[in-house]
């Protein structure tokens, strides 16, 4: 027993998955010495290796392309690896394609035992959890009409139901929890919060990373078919937090005013500098939530350019605004006779919760519109709290009880 | 080999499963249901009766010729059946394909098992021509069963042989349906195989369904045991469609949601 339970479920060693479709000259190679020749091109996975034990709730994060979904094809045995070796132990239940298969003339009572018997279930097996199944659907009398006149949303509901109830040992989630309305959706985490405590294991695949952080113990981050890092579900996540950052930098650049060539090369605004200041005065890394704080940024800039607008925006690692607070929506101007000068925005609270949070500032023409320039990311700031925190901010708060 | 097999075994609810399925969708939303089973034969066969039973004389028949061209027709429809709808079934089934492993055969060997209930539907037929006839009832009707058994495996390698190679080259699909073509003028489904030629006949019977649907003929028409050489190169011949079919599916089966 305690030898088995020291044995991954799922084990990858230095796999490979040829991304392209085989030509024909490896389907032969394969017909005629049963592997397949030297693959030449793309790969979707690189050298994985990586093993989950039971139990465990593994989440793999990455931006689109990373190789998520081949991966998950692996572990479900679909796709074969084109070079190195897997080994999984279990029932393999994808909560992938949910309802693939089904056979639109048929009821959807009918459909339960074929997509069960798909998954690998005996027919009596099935006949015991089908109540089960029906009753978590909510399809109620309509599981007797052929699947054909459901909605899409009555599918993918049989199709959670079924693969929840026909004792899955590995779950493979692909952002499945965006199925159905928000009521069906709280069934859902209940019931997968069942299994877990059951000892199923499962694989995660999602880019909420709110879902990712609640729901895994440890989390692998893809990027282009490799594995950049294994580890603790936060510092994977922060690490691809600062990917995508890093990301949609270089497609906001691409957009500068500087960048798009304006006129004369040089914009009529100029950002020169940004600075931080905390409470103290100086530059501190961290900040304890609810501290206030002073941001400077100098401009240099035509002395005839239209009032300019600047954005102060901060953002949480995941690419989400915070604050965005622009000059002009408080109705102050941003002085230009005397072609140089400073903006001081002054925050008296950063009601945030714990985390980390970068500044950046941003320079618009009169209209708001148009970017001039921009000082990225010119602070990075960890807001740290000595309690729990959920959710994104921190509101300053007291408690009171009545009796 | 045996473990492809035990796997095979272990999923045959699924392949019962799929089998009924496929049987209950094929009449849905048809006014005359399961009555097209029986009323496809029994036209092909009225045509059949019309243009080589009456209109051009063939020699050699010794039964009466409905029966003989039913036997002929029963075997043959069977197998072209299942032959060129096994070999489209893995494209077919594609969203099964990526969703779940099981053994991929289950989809090509349910369209053999979906003919094979077509096949049974001609036999009430058939027992009703010889009663009415006077064919019969002789003893030998007993050794169809083991006869059927040997095309059930044929078709079997043959199916997982195309449909295989299907997926590699969808050409395939394509030149079956002139291949089954061909095949049904090369085997003796409305003539008797006594009117090859001596010298070719060996050669013709390198064709397991000649020789099946000579024992057949033999064994329900005529009340004789089957004849030994077709038969025993029948039999030669299912053993290597098997042996190969399978094989190739083997080897190409782990490729198959890369080349959907």
């Amino acid at each position: 027993m305690s030898s088995e339970a020291a044995q991954p479920v799922i084990r990858f060693e230095g796999v490979s998955k040829a991304f392209a479709k085989p030509g024909a000259r490896e389907l032969i190679a394969r017909l005629l010495h049963g592997h397949q020749a030297n693959v030449t091109g793309a790969y979707a996975l690189q050298d994985i290796s990586f093993s989950v034990h039971k139990g465990e709730t593994f989440g793999v994060i990455g931006v689109n392309g990373a190789g998520k979904s081949s991966l998950l094809k692996l572990v479900a045995r679909v796709t074969v690896p084109t070079t190195g070796r897997i080994d999984v132990r279990g029932r393999v239940t994808p909560l992938i394609e949910l309802g693939a298969g089904f056979h639109p003339e048929f009821s959807g009572y009918d459909n339960i035992f074929l997509n069960a018997a798909v998954l690998g279930m005996k027919r009596a097996e099935t006949a015991k959890a089908v109540d089960d199944i029906i009753e978590f659907s909510g399809l109620g009398e309509r599981i007797h009409e052929p699947v054909k006149h459901y909605s899409s949303g009555m599918y993918v509901r049989l199709g959670f139901s079924i693969a929840v109830f026909t004792r899955p040992e590995i779950l493979l989630i692909d952002e499945v929890l965006a199925v159905g309305d928000i009521s069906f959706q709280a069934k859902c985490l209940s019931r997968l919060k069942e299994l877990k405590d059951q000892g199923v294991t499962f694989l995660f695949v999602s880019h909420f990373m709110n879902q990712v952080v609640t729901l895994c113990n440890r989390v692998m981050l893809l990027d282009r078919g490799r594995i950049v890092e294994i580890g603790d579900t936060q510092t994977v996540v922060d690490k691809y937090y600062e990917a995508i950052a890093n990301r949609s930098e270089k497609e906001f650049k691409t957009t500068l005013w500087r960048e798009h060539g304006g006129e004369g090369g040089k914009p009529p605004v100029v950002l020169t500098a940004a600075r931080f200041s905390g409470p103290g005065g100086g530059d501190p890394d961290e900040l304890p939530a609810g501290s206030p704080c002073r941001i400077e940024v100098d401009y240099e800039c035509d002395p005839n350019v239209p009032p300019p607008v600047l954005h102060i925006h901060l953002h949480h690692l995941d690419g989400t605004t915070m604050i965005s607070q622009a000059n002009s929506f408080d109705g102050v101007t941003i002085p230009t006779a005397a072609g140089r000068g400073t903006v001081v925005l002054e925050i008296d609270i950063l009601p945030l919760a714990p985390g980390f949070y970068d500044f950046f500032a941003t320079v618009y023409d009169s209209q708001g519109v148009a970017p001039y320039d921009r000082q990225a990311r010119f602070k990075r700031l960890h807001i740290t709290s000595d309690r729990p925190h959920m959710g994104m901010l921190s509101l300053p708060h007291r408690w009171i009880m009545k009796t | 080999m045996i473990s492809a097999l035990k796997e095979l075994y272990r999923h045959r609810e699924l392949l019962s499963l799929l089998t009924g399925r496929e049987l209950a969708a094929r009449y849905k939303q048809t006014a005359a249901r399961g009555l097209w089973a029986v009323f496809k034969p029994m036209s092909q066969l009225a045509v059949f009766v019309v243009v080589f039973g009456s209109l051009l004389e063939i020699p050699h028949v010794h039964m009466p010729y409905p029966i003989f061209v039913l036997i002929g027709l029963m075997a043959w429809n069977w197998f072209s059946t299942s032959v060129s709808r096994g070999a489209e079934q893995l494209l077919a089934q594609g969203s099964l394909l990526c969703k779940s492993a099981f053994p991929r055969e289950i989809f090509p060997l349910t369209q053999v098992l979906v003919a094979l209930a077509d096949f049974g539907m001609n036999l009430v037929l058939l027992v009703a021509l010889c009663l009415i006839h006077g064919v019969g009832p002789y003893w030998t009707w007993l050794l169809a069963i083991p006869v059927s058994l040997g095309v059930l495996l044929f078709i079997s390698g043959l199916v997982l042989l195309f449909s295989a190679l299907n997926m590699l080259f969808r050409d395939v699909g394509h030149g079956l349906g002139l291949l089954l073509q061909i095949g049904m003028y090369l085997s003796p489904v409305f003539y008797p195989a006594a009117v090859i030629p001596e010298k070719w006949r060996v050669l013709y019977f390198l064709n397991p369904m000649a020789g099946y649907i000579e024992s057949l003929r033999a064994c329900i028409g005529l009340g004789q045991i089957p004849p030994p050489l077709p038969l025993g190169m029948a039999i030669a011949g299912t053993a290597a469609a098997l042996a190969g079919g399978y094989f190739v599916f083997k080897r190409i089966e782990p490729v198959f949601p890369d080349v959907l």
